[in-house]
């Protein structure tokens, strides 16, 4: 480790640098990042806006199969322009490394001595298969965490299935809980059976670096993508486990309190436990059952529900989203404004603190990215464009391995880099 | 050979061991993160009020089984607050803030999810909690943000995917937004909110430094739909609710498959009734490639469509989808979930059965991988949790403790941790600051 840092002090471009650099949070943390796609480079991006030096390897040619998948500016395909790309790999590295190849997987090694963890989500059997397995990296850095996130895990009989975001949604269970009752089991929005995996993915690697620096010893982390869903499903997942009793689709409005009606222009989420039932009363000008003890048992509610479904429903449709928005600020009650992106985009909050990153990509050009989801000591936060594919071979295998232009030359005749 | 025993040592140590977390959080999304902490081998000590214990203490429990101690018995609450040590203060009066600042001494974190307000106005801000220990980590999760323009709202997880974007993509194409069947912003935020602890935790390992740390709840689920933002910002496109469709992969579905014989049914809890019952079946299937779509109309019984050229592309198939979805059920009605999903499997088609959290308990891969822990509760019995997710190849992660009692470790933490006497610790209980049974509010 301390060799590590010395090689870093030396080699960092200058001083204004590396004042910036140790500024960040993870300053001092190498992620060697073997993820593509989605739920693997979620993790290893907030790795990177929190100030690891993330270096991502990147097959020959085409690279992460992300840059293929858009969407793309007007519609375009370009590998450079990748909407998903660009959002997954903020702030990384990108460096070529043909693993098939001998050279290539010795490099890999070499960069695995010097780093603090390996983030992977291969298949199971892919690194395996290519002799870089949890065992081959260990015996280079025995204080090195690996984190591997799989659709099912490294292990079981479903190893090896083939799964995308929406048969993954199945498969932990999430989603025989989403949608109404009376219709199909709904996928949600967007592809949050990875994205979870991926925000595990952050979590555990950091964890991992931690007891490996605090302990001396790495270890092997095997995240299922299954698994996480299937250990976070609210109520329902303990309630099957202790009383063998399933759950079934809540919809829209699983009880009067707690759920999404229609309002004059659109919908708005009503979500308002016992302790917010005052509010709500004083927000829909019905102070006059404040002083009523039977609204305040949660009994009574659940023998009422349709009364006071009938109730909530007259006082929505008569309101709009924005009218029903400056109700729940006034009397603090948790009634949800459901943005579109355009209105996310330019809601005033996250205007106010800058929650909106302007980048500019030289392919790409200037877009609006996500910025940060926590601070540390009010920031701790960096995000900078997305590497071209590539952008980053010759530096790191200089900077990092002590090679010169030659030896780099002869790497990429040979078709390793 | 100091070397190599170092090394042996160390292997068996989570990588949280001796990492101390005073855990004020309640519900879901805190108790989520200080679940995923504990499991590491953390050393997390929950504090409830004499009057407020955690809501989740109240749901779930058979009404048959609660006994004397029915907020020991519930088993939302068992779940996600094993490994960790419970007791019972009520900060609000000195002498219980006294307690909690005492036990601040002794930790490295603490973790809440009150309203943005409440720590300043129980006199323990970060200041505060930074004069007892100043290296503490101090996590906060508000729904919104602490400041500015947002610190007076509440939210819990479905207002947070609301106000989020989330509940706006999701539905069905012929529908209004649909909610999430779980709280979604609740776990997200908490496997953030762990994340965001022990990220701070690497920088005191380096710097020697605390941290006032916050996790914005609404601002974490905005980062989960990256591809939408992306989509607006390079083409000022509204993403449409799909239902179950793709952006371009099709055939993409949830199919309907032969239902349970009812004497099979799965009894499904019904809020504030007697159990239902339930026999569908459902599976999801989604065609990525060219050869994946062969290969389902082979399983199908349907191999000319696979040479039909009016399929030959995704956006041939997408333009379609439609028409393939009824194919599909046809031939997904006639056989159940596990054998249709196993035949696609078989020719490397992505499919899943719709697990429920009932069939999930039986599911053959997560049984292989041994994903669930037995635990004995000396309330609620001997039960089954979920087990850690983070599987560490050494050592393996394990549940050590069932959750605690309401109060249970009072007396232990506060005698071990800050030394209190056995007097001391009687004069709490005797003023109402500490308790083992939940206190009505009047």
């Amino acid at each position: 480790m301390s060799r590590r840092r010395g090689r870093q002090e030396d080699r960092q471009a200058g001083p204004a640098l590396r004042c910036a650099m140790t500024d960040q949070t993870l300053s001092g943390i190498t992620i060697l990042d073997l993820t593509q796609q989605i739920a693997g480079p979620f993790a290893t991006r907030l790795l990177a806006a929190y100030g690891a030096e993330v270096i991502k390897i990147e097959r020959p040619g085409s690279g992460d199969p992300a840059r293929a998948a858009g969407p793309f500016p007007g519609d375009l395909p370009q590998s450079e322009r990748s909407g998903r790309f660009l959002y997954l790999n903020t702030g990384k590295q990108s460096v070529t490394l043909n693993l098939k190849t001998r050279a290539g997987r010795a490099l890999l090694l070499e960069l695995a001595a010097n780093a603090d963890a390996v983030v992977e989500n291969f298949a199971p059997r892919v690194l395996p298969s290519l002799g870089l397995d949890w065992p081959a990296f260990r015996a280079v850095n025995p204080s090195l965490a690996m984190i591997s996130i799989s659709n099912y895990g490294q292990s079981g009989p479903r190893r090896d299935d083939s799964a995308t975001n929406l048969t993954l949604f199945a498969a932990g269970g999430q989603m025989s809980l989403t949608g109404e009752p009376d219709r199909e089991p709904l996928v949600n929005g967007g592809t949050q059976a990875l994205m979870q995996a991926g925000l595990h993915g952050f979590a555990s690697a950091v964890t991992a670096i931690f007891g490996a620096r605090a302990h001396g010893a790495g270890a092997h982390v095997d995240i299922s993508i299954q698994e996480v869903q299937a250990a976070a499903m609210e109520g329902a997942g303990p309630i099957a486990l202790v009383r063998g009793l399933d759950s079934g689709r809540g919809g829209n409005l699983p009880r009067a309190l707690w759920g999404i009606y229609p309002c004059a222009d659109g919908y708005v989420g009503c979500s308002v436990l016992d302790r917010n039932v005052p509010n709500l009363l004083v927000a829909i000008g019905r102070e006059d059952l404040l002083d009523d003890p039977n609204i305040r048992s949660a009994a009574w509610r659940i023998a009422h529900n349709d009364e006071l479904t009938a109730i909530l429903m007259g006082f929505f449709v008569e309101h709009t989203r924005q009218e029903l928005n400056e109700i729940a600020n006034r009397c603090r009650v948790p009634f949800g404004y459901m943005p579109t992106m355009d209105e996310l985009i330019d809601w005033p909050a996250l205007r106010e603190k800058g929650f909106w990153h302007e980048i500019e990509h030289p392919d790409a050009g200037s877009q609006t990215y996500p910025g940060r989801p926590f601070s540390i000591d009010g920031s701790g936060f960096r995000l900078s464009r997305a590497p071209r594919l590539g952008e980053h071979t010759d530096s790191v295998l200089r900077d990092r391995l002590d090679m010169d232009t030659a030896e780099i030359g002869a790497l990429r005749e040979r078709g390793v880099i | 050979m100091t070397k190599l025993l170092a090394r042996a040592l160390s292997a068996t140590l989570l990588p949280l061991a001796a990492i101390r977390i005073i855990d004020l959080s309640m519900v879901w999304a805190g108790p989520f993160a200080t679940r995923l902490l504990a499991d590491m081998g953390a050393d997390v000590i929950k504090i409830e009020g004499p009057s407020s214990p955690d809501l989740v203490r109240g749901i779930g429990a058979a009404t048959a089984a609660v006994g004397e101690r029915p907020w020991d018995a519930s088993p939302y609450f068992n779940e996600y607050n094993r490994n960790k040590r419970g007791i019972v203060l009520d900060v609000a009066r000195p002498e219980g803030r006294r307690a909690v600042l005492e036990l601040v001494r002794t930790a490295d974190a603490l973790i809440e999810n009150y309203r943005a307000d409440v720590l300043d106005k129980l006199g323990l801000s970060p200041a505060e909690l930074h004069r007892e220990r100043p290296d503490l980590i101090v996590v906060s999760m508000p729904g919104f943000s602490k400041q500015g323009l947002e610190r007076d709202m509440v939210g819990y997880g479905p207002t947070i995917e609301q106000m989020g974007g989330l509940v706006e993509l999701s539905g069905y194409a012929d529908g209004g937004p649909q909610k999430t069947g779980i709280s979604y912003g609740d776990p997200v935020a908490g496997i953030l909110a762990a994340g965001a602890l022990v990220t701070a935790l690497l920088r005191r390992q380096r710097t020697g430094e605390g941290a006032v740390v916050e996790v914005s709840q609404r601002d974490n689920l905005i980062g989960l739909l990256g591809e939408a933002v992306m989509d607006w910002s390079m083409n000022r496109r509204l993403q449409p609710r799909r239902g179950n469709h793709h952006r371009w992969m099709a055939p993409h579905g949830c199919y309907p498959c032969k239902p349970l014989p009812d004497a099979e049914a799965r009894p499904v809890a019904r809020l504030g009734g007697t159990p239902g019952a339930a026999t569908d079946r459902w599976l999801t299937i989604a065609v990525a490639t060219d050869e994946q779509w062969r290969a389902l109309c082979d399983v199908i019984g349907r191999p000319e469509l696979g040479k039909d050229e009016r399929y030959a592309t995704a956006l041939d198939r997408y333009e379609r989808q439609d028409d393939l979805d009824v194919l599909i059920a046809e031939w997904t009605a006639e056989r159940t979930d596990d054998e249709a999903e196993a035949l696609l499997q078989s020719r490397g088609v992505p499919a899943s059965a719709v697990r429920s959290p009932l069939t999930l308990t039986t599911d053959p891969q997560l049984a292989a991988r041994g994903f669930y822990r037995e635990v004995h509760h000396p309330v609620a019995g001997d039960h089954r949790v979920a087990g850690p997710l983070w599987n560490l190849s050494e050592p393996r992660p394990e549940i050590r403790t069932p959750a605690p009692g309401f109060g249970q470790h009072t007396e232990s933490v506060l005698m071990d941790l800050v030394g209190m006497s056995g007097a001391a610790f009687e004069k709490l209980r005797t003023d109402g600051i500490t308790c083992d049974a939940p206190v009505t509010r009047s």
